[in-house]
């Protein structure tokens, strides 16, 4: 039996979405009948229009797509204009004010309080520049992630940026591919870091070496050599209280045919894929009942012309990005200075809960203009950086404001940290998150002292077991629940520890359930007092939960009351914005005044 | 401390409800997740779930309990749910008879 939503792609899905969204732009929220808003609303999903939680009707996100990451000055001005004159809604957040954008796990963007009728205005603004939304939502491939400094990485095994490119283009631009089973995600790692994190993705590519025979290479009979390309892995994936790891498909690929083997697995989970469960249908739980080696079976008999080789030698082991590794080890994250192999530096910013403000959003694009080539790349831990600066640039670049805002050399807490949406638009979520969390970070900025040598503590924020803000990979992960405190029900977190990435991904385990939201400071400066008073010098959180055994560390997390104040504390799914009081306005016309129906 | 088996969201029937697990000599009292909903395993049904956190329990291992209901049940259970709904608010039975 084909499930609801089933039934709507079935109808109508893809690009042929994007004129009948245009129709209803044209005309109005109101023109969309009300009985067909859950279906249409699950349909523009595909085009990156969501729309907003109860309370919000007639405003949506939208979420934009650009693979790996990477934007010109121009493409990052115009996304910041768009966010200045459309993404303005009818309350100010308290900390964040009006006008700002998100930066997201997946290397892209999202911007609120949308006005449907606002969307062709800001798609041809955004379209001309090269900026699409297409594919960033629903049953589709999402964003494709790599190595944000692909090409200008120190690090470097194998270059991807022609196969990400190729990626974007041929395969999440083939329509016919458009309505997969449920959401897919691709990433392809060409680096000694790790940085694209392909562990939790439905196919990840990691750079490898084999030895090919000369039948296989232009060179002399009976002579080999060693070829640079990638191993596959499928059914990674967080959220849903079943995190995967991606497991090893036993296959090297060259870089000539890395594009032909991931197509041939989207097409296979596009044919294959269960669409009569959502509850079941992700990719991680398709590789669960299939088994690697059927999969590698039907791949080959089906899907892709090239013989398929067994695995080569990764270079897993020295991978670093979000890894719990200590900073000798390499780069757990991009933030800082950074040498590129061609004498030039990158510059990475920490954005603490992924949030920039329009006018901060243009700023960006000009100082990386001014100071660089203008290109400006987004991380996985949701943070930019300013690409290309020359040497002698670097101390201007260094002085200028927006730095002084978002660091380059941030606090340790401040550079771990990340969430997700939260209550404030997520229709999911349990609690709020990024306001919350920002208050959090100054809270423990001021009052935990980390240990010297202690680089970053990783503190990632869902706002509830979905885990879009990574809890799971986290040294210290939170997410969303309830408790009772004093008689009434108030907002609450479960806190996990030891997760991270790298050679071995693992995730947290949970040390304490429903601590009231105003008791989580306390608990994770216990934490940090017992992983300082603990630990053997030059260990990270992460090593330190590994050795000192997180049944250890649950009689030492002590949630309590300290100087932290959490003015959210009470249910904001009871009100239709978090951070306001009365009546929501909404629906409203573009102008934000309510829509009065007779 | 074990994982929660139970996604907790918006979406979620009940994120906390207070509950006790009871053996024969012993009982561990509990926040619980209560959720319903419609498994696509299984048509036609209708799933009742409940998960005691896992750091409250003492005397039993963490666990969800499932109950698969008809859909008649579920109404059953509904109509038994909100007469004793009315009898817990007027402080006394009022009659009337058990779900089926």
């Amino acid at each position: 039996m084909s499930s609801k939503k089933e039934t709507w792609k079935e109808g109508m899905y893809g690009d042929e979405v994007r004129e009948k969204l245009l129709e209803f732009a044209e005309n109005g929220w109101e023109s969309i009948p009300e009985d067909e808003r859950d279906m249409w609303f699950s349909r523009f999903k595909f085009w990156g229009i969501f729309h907003q939680r109860s309370g919000q009707e007639s405003y949506f996100m939208m979420r934009l797509t650009n693979a790996n990451g990477q934007l010109n000055a121009e493409q990052l001005r115009t996304i910041g204009e768009v966010a200045r004159d459309y993404a303005t809604g009818p309350v100010e957040n308290p900390e964040f004010g009006d006008a700002w954008i998100d930066l997201t796990t997946r290397q892209s963007i999202q911007l609120h309080w949308i006005n449907l009728e606002d969307v062709p205005a800001i798609w041809e603004k955004l379209e001309s520049v090269g900026v699409t939304t297409r594919s960033s939502g629903g049953d589709t491939m999402r964003n494709i992630v790599g190595c944000p400094v692909a090409g200008k990485d120190e690090e470097q095994v194998i270059e991807t940026q022609s196969l990400l490119e190729r990626l974007q283009e041929d395969l999440r631009g083939d329509d016919d591919l458009a309505n997969m089973p449920r959401k897919f995600n691709i990433s392809v790692t060409g680096c000694r870091e790790g940085c694209a994190q392909d562990a939790i993705n439905g196919i990840g590519l990691e750079p490898a070496e084999k030895e090919i025979e000369a039948s296989e290479t232009p060179r002399e009979a009976g002579e080999s050599e060693v070829v640079t390309g990638f191993n596959v892995r499928i059914g990674g994936g967080l959220g849903g209280r079943e995190p995967r790891t991606a497991r090893d498909l036993d296959v090297f690929v060259t870089r000539e045919n890395a594009y032909d083997v991931i197509r041939g697995f989207v097409e296979l989970y596009h044919e294959h894929g269960r669409r009569d469960n959502r509850q079941k249908n992700r990719s991680r739980f398709f590789v669960d009942d299939e088994g690697t080696a059927a999969i590698r079976e039907l791949l080959q008999e089906e899907y892709v012309d090239v013989d398929l080789r067994r695995a080569g030698r990764n270079v897993r082991e020295e991978y670093t990005y979000n890894a719990g590794r200590p900073p000798e080890a390499g780069k757990s994250d991009h933030v800082g200075v950074h040498d590129q192999p061609d004498g030039r530096k990158y510059v990475g910013l920490s954005v603490p809960v992924g949030r920039m403000t329009a006018r901060e959003t243009i700023a960006l694009a000009d100082v990386a203009k001014a100071y660089g080539s203008g290109e400006i790349r987004l991380t996985r831990r949701q943070n930019p950086l300013i690409m290309d600066v020359e040497e002698e640039a670097l101390e201007d670049l260094l002085a200028e404001p927006l730095l002084e805002t978002h660091q380059p050399n941030p606090t340790p807490f401040d550079r771990g940290g990340m969430a997700c949406t939260g209550t404030e638009f997520c229709s999911i979520a349990l609690t709020e998150t990024k306001l919350r969390l920002t208050r959090i970070l100054r809270w423990l900025n001021a009052n935990v002292e980390v240990p010297d040598d202690v680089e970053t503590i990783k503190i990632h924020y869902s706002g509830c077991t979905a885990d879009c803000g990574h809890a799971y990979t986290a040294d210290i992960g939170l997410q969303g629940m309830r408790a009772q405190k004093d008689g009434e029900i108030v907002e609450a977190l479960d806190i996990g520890v030891g997760g991270g990435l790298g050679p071995h991904p693992g995730f947290v385990e949970w040390v304490s359930q429903r601590v009231p939201a105003d008791e989580v400071p306390g608990a994770i400066r216990s934490l940090i007092g017992a992983f300082s008073a603990h630990r053997e010098e030059g260990q990270t959180f992460r090593e330190w939960v590994a050795s000192f055994g997180t049944e250890s560390v649950v009689e030492l997390c002590e949630p309590t009351e300290t100087t932290y104040e959490d003015p959210y504390m009470h249910d904001a799914k009871q009100t239709w914005y978090p951070f306001a009081e009365g009546e929501s306005p909404a629906p409203t016309t573009v102008e934000d005044v309510p829509i009065t129906s007779d | 401390m074990p994982i929660r088996l139970l996604d907790v969201t918006a979406y979620t029937t009940f994120d906390f409800v207070s509950g006790r697990a009871v053996g024969p000599d012993w009982s561990d009292e509990s926040a619980a997740v209560v959720d319903v909903d419609r498994p696509d395993e299984a048509p036609g049904t209708v799933r009742l779930r409940m998960e005691f956190d896992g750091s409250d329990l003492e005397h039993v291992a963490a666990h969800a309990d499932h109950l698969s209901l008809s859909p008649e049940q579920a109404r059953g259970l509904a109509a038994e749910l909100e007469r004793k709904a009315t009898n817990a608010e007027a402080g006394e039975d009022v009659p009337g008879g058990r779900g089926r």
